[in-house]
Order: C-alpha cells, then sequence, then structure tokens
C-alpha cells in the first residue's frame, strides 16, 4: 500500500513535468493552430543553455533556471518569426508549418549535436540531496521543488489569463481569430507572446530535468515532445486545463502501468499506447471539442 | 577510385530508399495524408525479414511477397483512424504508432530484443557474387514497384486519390469512396516501406530497434517533399539526394539531417509541391517545353 | 408526380443554437424549386444534412422512395444527389479534365474487382471515362480550358466546372448553392441559361440556393422561404413576392422586388 501511494506521488511529479512541457505546445496550439513540433527543441536548447551557465559562469542553479526560461522564450519567438509566420502567410498547404515544425526541430537538434558532441554531459552542480519524509511517501528536493514550482506557475498562468490584458487576448483568439482581429487585437504579436510564454515554460522544465538527472543530450528533446503530445490529445487541444490535467494524469497511469503491468514496453511504450487509443476512441480528448477533429 | 563493390552497395541502398520513397509518395503525394510511421513499417520489414530467413528458413521470394502482404494489412489498420483524423491529429497518430512500436521492438524477444536480430543473409542467384546478385534482385523490385506506381499513378485510381487530396469534403460528396481510397493509400504506401525494411534487412544483415526511429520516418517524408510530391521521378530524385549524394560526398554526411531539416523548412515555404513534384515549378516548364 | 424527394420534420442545433426547426419540404420529380431566405437562416446546412456531412438531431430524409438518414455522403451522392459548394470546392490543382474524370469514374467503381479492372485495364477505363467527360465539357462550352488547372481559371468558369463536375455524377437530383454569387449580372443571366439547357438535357430535378432573386424569380417553378431554421413560405413566385412574412424576414435585406 505504501508503495503504490510513493508510486503515486512519482507519477504526480511526472506529471507535474509533463504538464509544464505540454502547457507551450497547447497554448500554441490554441494561438495558431499548428502543432509546434519544433517545441521539444526548445525544451533541450533550455538545457543546454542552463548547462553552459551552469558550468561556466553562474553557480545557481535557481537563476539559471529563470535565464535559460528566457532564452528558450527568445528561441520560441525566433522560430515563429522565421519558420512558422512566413509559412503560414503563404497559405500553401495545411500542413506546410506542421512538417517545417519537424524540419526546425531537427535544425535545432543537429546543430546541437554538432556543436556539443552526440553524448551526454552533466552539470556540475545539482540539488541539495536532501529528502522530505510525510509520513506514508517522501520526496527528494528536486521532486518537492518542480511540483512547488509547478503549482505557481498554474496559479500565476490562471490569473494572467483571466486577468491581464495580454492573457485575455490569448483566449479571444482561440477561440475565434477572425473576430479576435476584428476586435483590434494585435494577433502577430500576442501569437509572438505566447510563444515566449510557452518556450520559456520549455526551457525550464528541460534545464529542471537535465539538472534532476544530471544528464542532457542532443536528443533529450523527443520523448518529451511525444509526451506532450500525449498529454495534449488526452486533456484536449488548445485546452490549458486539459494539458495540466492531462499531464498528471498521464504521469500517474504511465507510472503505475509500468511499475503493475507486464507488457513489452518501457514507461514511454505505454504512453504512446495511450495516445494510440485516445486517437482511436477519444480523438478529442477530455477537454477538447468535437467539431476541430473530423477530417 | 571507387570500387565496384562500393558503387553496388550504393545502387542497392538508392533502390531500396526509392522503394520507400515511392511508398511515402503514395500516401503524402498522392492522397495528400501525412505519415510519420514510415520507419516503424520500413523496421518491421527488416524483422521479419529475419525471422524468415534465420528461424523459419523461408525462401527470399515467399518472404518478401509474405512480408508484402502483411504490412499491407497493417498499413490498412493504419488507414483507419485516417478516416476520422484530420491532419494534425493523423500526424500525432503516426508519430505515436512509429514511437510505440519501435519501443515494442526493443522489448519483443522475437525480435531479438535491444540486440535485435543478426545474420540475415543476402540470398543469391545463380552463382554470381551475392553483393552483385542482389543488386540485380533489387533493382528487378524496384522496376516492378515503379511500374505499379505508375500505373496507379495514370489510372483512375490515382485520380481518385488525387482528388482526395484537394479536397475530400468535394470527393466525398461527388460520390468517391474515401474510406476505400484512404485505407488503400495507406496499405499500399506502408507495404512499400516494409519491402524496402525487407531488402534493407537482407542487406545490411541486421535489424535492430534503434534503427527505424523518427528521424528515419523525417527523412522519408524529405525525400519526397524535396524530390517532389506525386511524381516516380521525383521519388527518384529524392533517393539520390538523400542516400547517393551524401554518402558519395562523405565530408556532408555528418550535417546530412540538420541539412534535411533545413530543405525541408525551405521547400514548404517555397515550393512545396517539391522538385519535381506534380505541380511544381520546373515541371510544369518541363510539360510546357514538350507540348 | 412522384416526390423525389422528401424532408420531414428536420431539427439541428449547434451548440444551443437552433438552426433547423422542424422543417419539412418536398421536391417533386422535374421541378426546380429555390431556397431562400437571409443569411444564416440555415440553407446550407439542409444542404449539408441531405448529403449526409452533417447529422441531423432528428427528421427523415427520404429520396427516391429510399431513406437515406443512415448513409454515407459518398453513398448518397452514387444514389444520384449531386450538388455544388457556396465557396468554390474543385479539385484546385488538377485540370479542368481531371476534374471531371475523378467523378465520371465513380459510376463503375463498385467492388475489389472494379479497382483491379481500373488498375489492369487502366488505358480502357480512362479512355471510357475520357470521352464520357468530354461530353459534358463540351455541353457547357468549357472545351477550350479542359487541359488548364482549375485554381488559374476566371471565377465564372471554376463555377461551370463545379457544374460539369456535378454532372458527371449522372445526377437525378442537384443541389446548387448559390450558383451566382460572385458573378455579374451577365454571367448570372448565361447561368440562367445554362441551368436550363442541362435540366432539360439531363432531365435535372433541382433544388437551388440563391440571393439573387431576380434569379430566383425568373427561373422557379416553386420557392420555399427559411428565415431563422423556420419555413415561413412555400408557393410560386408571385405569391412569395406578395407574402407579408418573407417581406418582413427580407427588411433591410434584400428587394423582393423583380423590376430592376
Amino acid at each position: 500500500m505504501i508503495a503504490l501511494i510513493q508510486q503515486l506521488i512519482n507519477g504526480i511529479f511526472i506529471g507535474a513535468l509533463f504538464s509544464l512541457i505540454a502547457l507551450g505546445l497547447t497554448m500554441v496550439y490554441g494561438v495558431l493552430r499548428v502543432l509546434h513540433f519544433a517545441h521539444g527543441a526548445i525544451y533541450m536548447m533550455g538545457a543546454y543553455f542552463g548547462y553552459l551557465l551552469i558550468n561556466f559562469y553562474i553557480n545557481n542553479i535557481w537563476i539559471s533556471l529563470i535565464l535559460a526560461g528566457l532564452f528558450a522564450g527568445f528561441l520560441g519567438i525566433a522560430l515563429s518569426f522565421l519558420v512558422y509566420n512566413p509559412i503560414i502567410k503563404v497559405k500553401t498547404h495545411p500542413l506546410a508549418p506542421l512538417i517545417a515544425g519537424l524540419g526546425a526541430y531537427f535544425v535545432l537538434s543537429e546543430s546541437a549535436r554538432i556543436i556539443w558532441g552526440p553524448y551526454t554531459r552533466s552539470f556540475y552542480i545539482g540539488f541539495p540531496t536532501i529528502s522530505f519524509n510525510f509520513g506514508l511517501f517522501s520526496l527528494n528536493f528536486g521532486q518537492l521543488s518542480i511540483l512547488i514550482i509547478t503549482i505557481i506557475i498554474i496559479i500565476i498562468l490562471h490569473i494572467f489569463l483571466k486577468y491581464t490584458k495580454l492573457g485575455l487576448s490569448i483566449r479571444a483568439i482561440s477561440q475565434d481569430r477572425e473576430i479576435s482581429s476584428v476586435f483590434g487585437i494585435n494577433v502577430n504579436n500576442v501569437i509572438y507572446m505566447t510563444f515566449f510564454i510557452g518556450s520559456f515554460f520549455a526551457g525550464l522544465a528541460g534545464l529542471f530535468i537535465g539538472i534532476y538527472y544530471n544528464s542532457i543530450s542532443p536528443s533529450m528533446g523527443l520523448s518529451p515532445l511525444s509526451i506532450a503530445f500525449a498529454v495534449i490529445i488526452i486533456g484536449g487541444m488548445g485546452s490549458i486545463i486539459g494539458s495540466i490535467l492531462g499531464g498528471f494524469l498521464l504521469g500517474i497511469i504511465s507510472t503505475l502501468l509500468y511499475v503493475y503491468f507486464n507488457l513489452p514496453l518501457s514507461t514511454y511504450g505505454y504512453i504512446f499506447l495511450i495516445l494510440i487509443l485516445f486517437l482511436i476512441f477519444r480523438p478529442r480528448g477530455i477537454f477538447g471539442k468535437e467539431e476541430e477533429v473530423r477530417a | 577510385m571507387i570500387s565496384v563493390g562500393y558503387l553496388s552497395s550504393l545502387l542497392i541502398e538508392l533502390g531500396i530508399f526509392f522503394i520507400l520513397a515511392l511508398g511515402t509518395n503514395i500516401i503524402v503525394g498522392l492522397a495528400g495524408q501525412v505519415t510519420i510511421a514510415q520507419a516503424a513499417f520500413f523496421g518491421l520489414g527488416a524483422f521479419f525479414s529475419g525471422i524468415f530467413s534465420t528461424q523459419l528458413h523461408i525462401n527470399f521470394v515467399i518472404s518478401i511477397i509474405v512480408i508484402f502482404i502483411i504490412i499491407f494489412i497493417l498499413g490498412g489498420l493504419l488507414g483507419m483512424p485516417s478516416l476520422r483524423l484530420s491532419g494534425d491529429y493523423l500526424a500525432i497518430f503516426t508519430l505515436g504508432l512509429g514511437l510505440f512500436l519501435q519501443d515494442l521492438f526493443s522489448h519483443l524477444s522475437i525480435f531479438g530484443g535491444t540486440y535485435g536480430i543478426v545474420n540475415i543473409p543476402m540470398p543469391t542467384i545463380f552463382s554470381l557474387n551475392p553483393l552483385y546478385g542482389y543488386l540485380i534482385i533489387v533493382w528487378i523490385i524496384v522496376i516492378i514497384l515503379a511500374i505499379f506506381f505508375y500505373i496507379i499513378n495514370k489510372s483512375w485510381i490515382g485520380l481518385s486519390l488525387k482528388a482526395i487530396r484537394e479536397n475530400e469534403m468535394a470527393a466525398k460528396s461527388m460520390g468517391i469512396n474515401h474510406v476505400k481510397s484512404k485505407i488503400f493509400a495507406f496499405s499500399l504506401g506502408s507495404a512499400y516501406a516494409g519491402l524496402a525494411g525487407a531488402l534493407f534487412g537482407h542487406f545490411v544483415g541486421i535489424a535492430i530497434y534503434s534503427s527505424f526511429g523518427v528521424d528515419l520516418s523525417v527523412q522519408a517524408l524529405a525525400m519526397v517533399i524535396v524530390g517532389g510530391l506525386g511524381t516516380i521521378f521525383g521519388s527518384f530524385v529524392g533517393a539520390i539526394l538523400f542516400i547517393f549524394l551524401p554518402e558519395s560526398l562523405r565530408f556532408i554526411s555528418d550535417y546530412r539531417i540538420l541539412i534535411y531539416g533545413l530543405l525541408i523548412i525551405l521547400f514548404m515555404r517555397f515550393e512545396p509541391f517539391g522538385l519535381f513534384g506534380e505541380r511544381s515549378r520546373i515541371y510544369e516548364k518541363l510539360k510546357e517545353f514538350f507540348r | 408526380m412522384k416526390e423525389l424527394l422528401k424532408v420531414i420534420n428536420l431539427n439541428k442545433s449547434f451548440g444551443g443554437l437552433k438552426v433547423i426547426d422542424d422543417v419539412t419540404f418536398s421536391l417533386k420529380k422535374g421541378e426546380l424549386l429555390s431556397l431562400i431566405g437571409p443569411n444564416g437562416a440555415g440553407k446550407t446546412t439542409i444542404f449539408n444534412i441531405i448529403t449526409r456531412l452533417i447529422k441531423e438531431d432528428s427528421g427523415k430524409i427520404v429520396f427516391n422512395g429510399i431513406e437515406i438518414n443512415h448513409l454515407k455522403t459518398y453513398q448518397v451522392a452514387r444514389l444520384g444527389i449531386g450538388r455544388t459548394f457556396q465557396t468554390i470546392k474543385l479539385f484546385e490543382n488538377l485540370t479542368v479534365e481531371e476534374n471531371v474524370m475523378a467523378i465520371n469514374g465513380v459510376k463503375n467503381d463498385r467492388s475489389i474487382f472494379s479497382t483491379f479492372y481500373k488498375l489492369i485495364m487502366y488505358k480502357k477505363d480512362l479512355k471510357d471515362i475520357k470521352d464520357k467527360s468530354l461530353e459534358i465539357i463540351s455541353f457547357l462550352g468549357l472545351e477550350k480550358y479542359k487541359d488548364q488547372i482549375s485554381k488559374n481559371l476566371p471565377y465564372g468558369i471554376q463555377r461551370r466546372v463545379e457544374i460539369a463536375r456535378a454532372l458527371a455524377l449522372n445526377p437525378i437530383l442537384l443541389l446548387l448553392d448559390e450558383p451566382s454569387a460572385g458573378l455579374n449580372e451577365a454571367e448570372a443571366e448565361d447561368l440562367m441559361v445554362l441551368l436550363s439547357k442541362i435540366r432539360e438535357k439531363y432531365k435535372l430535378t433541382i433544388l437551388l440556393i440563391e440571393h439573387n432573386i431576380n434569379l430566383v424569380m425568373s427561373i422557379s417553378e416553386r420557392i420555399i422561404v427559411l428565415d431563422h431554421g423556420k419555413l415561413i413560405a412555400e408557393g410560386i413566385p408571385s405569391e412569395i413576392q406578395k407574402n407579408p412574412l418573407v417581406i418582413e424576414a427580407y427588411l433591410g435585406g434584400g428587394d423582393l422586388n423583380v423590376n430592376n
């Protein structure tokens, strides 16, 4: 029983990370209606930027996390400006931006591989190795801090989306883009800001995971990206609540499945299986809308 | 100087990836669907070729045909969700399917787990040097499959696929059975990939899960996007650019995937039909020239 | 005279909004019925429901005596219901000829065997399809455009290609959704002439959605009027013109007076 609760908590921790990564993806999808494949590369780049900071310039994890997030945010804007925007404007093919994003992912991940080599690198400092015992379960420093950070982010995001002008603009554009521009919302700028925010979260998560597992590699973005897709499908594309709940749900379920089931799969394998099943039986996810899915 | 053996290997690889490009072109170029799962079917073909030859000792020709049929059916299963899912969702589905299968490959013992299947033999004909013999075998298969693609492209079947590609709602409303057509496209395109994979398995002698990941699926996409959507020549050019050139220009080879990524972005922006695609500018000019 | 199409007690809501409210009407074989009404009245939705692109909440559609509610879109099309769209939905990157040929080949696409036939005997199959397509193309005066890529053609010609494509299906009933939209006065008149011609040659029954009241009044035998999803009037053109409910529905909208 105690083991089950501990596994549940582990699942929640992983789920928090999934949510962070998926948030950016779902926000961008909400305003752009494009699946932003390069998101995984931004996550990876945040980790590498943080790696450079921590190992060579700044000895502080928390400042590096923020800076990595900012770096990732600007990278996101650059991607939107250089890759997505031009292609969406030309209107050649509805899938063109998606495929271009895929190309951009590889441009970034390969650049990292060429510059820093394909092997994993580690950090000179890590989280303090203290654990917090809560009776039925325990959390180490990293797990506790990510949970706290995620909760803070969720609260801030909620306030932001509900009460600030930019937040309302984002929600408006997600609902109906054309009408929003009629009402004077500068759609382009909002899109850039959305990329910034979403990429910030991704870069933050990337560095965090890098430090937690003490390893980063150029290909580290692919699995989280795929998991992020699973999260937003399960939660419903474009739904922020969906990606948060979906993230936690997926974290818990995949951890439990891996521990207690015996299929020839890794944790990731279970996640992809859940993704496929959802797409077959309930593509809109938990909070998505029906009409958007139809072929 | 380049040895004949090296050239033969290159040409065999070219043939294999030409088949992969043709298959991808059926799904993406003709039917207008998206797939990031080609690597999974390619891998399945390789694994099956390994199992059939090393464990079941089935004759090569029969093995190839059976693999084609099996993956044709499996590809059809992939096609079914395509009926309900739009482009983005379909892309994720194929991505998820590819990743799921790859994970499965690394865990199943029939596929050799993390070590894969080794010692897959190369079939020999008469008493020719196996490499040259295989070169002939591969290219006979290539020609057969290319002719098949040609017929499909020219026939009404191809036309109905293109109609779906252009405007599925209109196609449905005019009586085109999009169910049959889409499933057919996925079945055939995946079967081509599987067959290419089987040939690949016999060629390199090993089938291991790490060879069949997302980057291979992206390569398959890149081949047809850059080479040309919907045409045989486009598929061929794609295969050349992505196999022949990097191999022969060794110094580029480390930058290969980076360049693919860039090319994908550039072509999506400027020429989404690819260099020699059905409606690309070059192709149109060529047609005018011949008229 | 037999009733070709019967729409019975049709209802449809999107979200909380009721777009089709208990609509019942029928079409006799050979007649031309116009469906008019202010924007957003639900006219195109009715077309989409008849062709099964959208599912109704309740109600029956009976075509040629058969209830078609359970059929898929392409099956309804093959039964003999053709349609054009409000915004042109041609196969843009295909030529005019290919647009028509794509549909002309549908007729004998019945089974797996027909697929084999179409592949093995593709030359002969294509020739048959091509001949039939050329018939329609020339009847509609499109021969000189036949090898041009449809997205490059002028708007008016594209509209005609859409009609040619719909005819390739050998339809019994033709649903036309605002065929004169975007056409000027002269083009609209040509369209009228064209519609009469094809109606006569192909023995078509036509259900027409139109905003061009001139066109409607001069070509229709009967008119039904939809407002906010409800059928508010039904009758011959002269009756509809004088109907106070109809005039009110159009208040501020189109002018029902034919003498423009």
